[in-house]
């Protein structure tokens, strides 16, 4: 699936993935492809994106921001 | 004359860069813009959203503008633009002077506004690169005084067209809507010129209906400041590189003028010379006549 994690001055990062943790609002979740649509707030935590099923995550700590999920993908903005 | 032609060309340079990187700012930001426009488009039909603090629309009785301009001259009528816009969108909504306060974003705003006897409630020197906290700044002022009594708050800045265009341009961040976003989104692209895209199709295959976490009042009360943000903050870039490329433009007047200037110069300092040999010759024929004499 496509991510974008962006503040209004950067793109932390932008590109296919295959899973994402992060912490919303009513816990942390971790999205693969295919998620039903959401709009999330989120809290205070790390977003983990996996870019490949077996590998390390890039991690990116946040201090809220909102979480937009489609079909064939995810934006977050900070 | 030659020194100054090269002060001139040496600015054009520098503002040519300048803008160049204003553009590409302003072009990494879209992403950003993109999204928040599509959660705000997904609440948008909701009543919640209309019923938001921020997004309240009230008959105008106050009214709070955001005037950004340069801190510096140098750049056409760029800024007279801007204040002209400001002045004439205030005479139409029919406020009076003390109906209405100012937030300048450069001094030429500060000294337009204070000297006409305007309330300047704010003033922030425009002279480094615009940052995302000094947005952060001004959308969180602008907030406190749209709950705090000021019926609707306008942002009035230069928007940057292409290189040789720039437009005078006024949008209203709060009462927050989603058609003064979709405008924000369209004016990220330039119309002409490297960085021109195709039209862009915001929010057209998203989805119709998204699940809100933790509720809708909540996500509303996160995304409205940073959708206003997106607004303020482009209008800080468009504002910056419109300043850039009209200064460029100035300059390169200037630079064609002071070339102008310099060979009309040689050529009244060589008729000077030739005149003044003319004479000195003369003097000394008519020296060595008297001596022959």
């Amino acid at each position: 699936m496509h991510i974008v994690i962006a503040k209004v001055d950067e793109v932390l990062f932008e590109g296919e993935a295959h899973r994402m943790t992060v912490p919303g609002a009513e816990g942390e979740m971790t999205l693969l492809g295919e998620h039903m649509p959401l709009i999330s707030t989120l809290k205070e935590g790390d977003i983990r994106v996996y870019v490949s099923k077996d590998g390390e995550p890039q991690t990116f700590h946040v201090t809220g921001g909102v979480l937009e999920v489609r079909h064939d993908g995810a934006t977050v903005i900070l | 004359m030659k020194k100054s032609q090269t002060v001139t060309k040496a600015m054009e340079a520098v503002s040519a860069a300048k803008m160049r990187k204003a553009q590409q700012t302003a072009l990494k930001g879209r992403a950003y813009a993109r999204a928040s426009a599509a959660v705000l488009a997904r609440v948008a039909g909701s009543r919640d959203l209309l019923s938001h603090p921020l997004a309240t629309v009230r008959p105008v009785r106050k009214a709070l503008y955001v005037v950004i301009t340069s801190d510096k001259g140098l750049a056409g009528a760029l800024n007279s633009g801007v204040l002209r816009a400001t002045t004439a969108d205030i005479a139409k909504g029919g406020l009076g002077q003390d109906s209405v306060q100012i937030i300048a974003v450069g001094r030429k705003a500060q000294d337009f506004f204070a000297n006409r006897g305007y309330e300047v409630v704010r003033y922030y020197p425009n002279n480094a690169a615009v940052t995302a906290t000094e947005m952060r700044l001004i959308v969180d002022e602008a907030a406190a005084h749209f709950i705090g009594g000021v019926d609707v708050v306008k942002v009035a800045y230069q928007n940057f067209v292409s290189t040789f265009e720039q437009r005078p341009t006024l949008r209203t961040v709060f009462p927050l809507s989603l058609e003064a976003l979709q405008q924000v989104v369209g004016d990220i692209v330039p119309a002409r010129g490297a960085f021109a895209e195709q039209s862009n199709k915001l929010a057209s295959h998203q989805p119709s209906t998204y699940t809100l976490e933790p509720g809708e009042t909540t996500v509303l009360t996160a995304v409205l400041p940073m959708l206003a943000g997106v607004i303020v903050y482009h209008a800080l870039l468009e504002s910056q590189a419109s300043e850039h490329s009209a200064r460029m433009v100035a300059m390169k007047g200037a630079t064609d003028k002071a070339g102008e200037r310099q060979h009309a110069l040689t050529l009244q300092y060589n008729k000077a010379r030739q005149a003044s040999i003319t004479r000195e010759v003369s003097e000394i024929t008519g020296g060595m006549e008297a001596m022959a004499n």
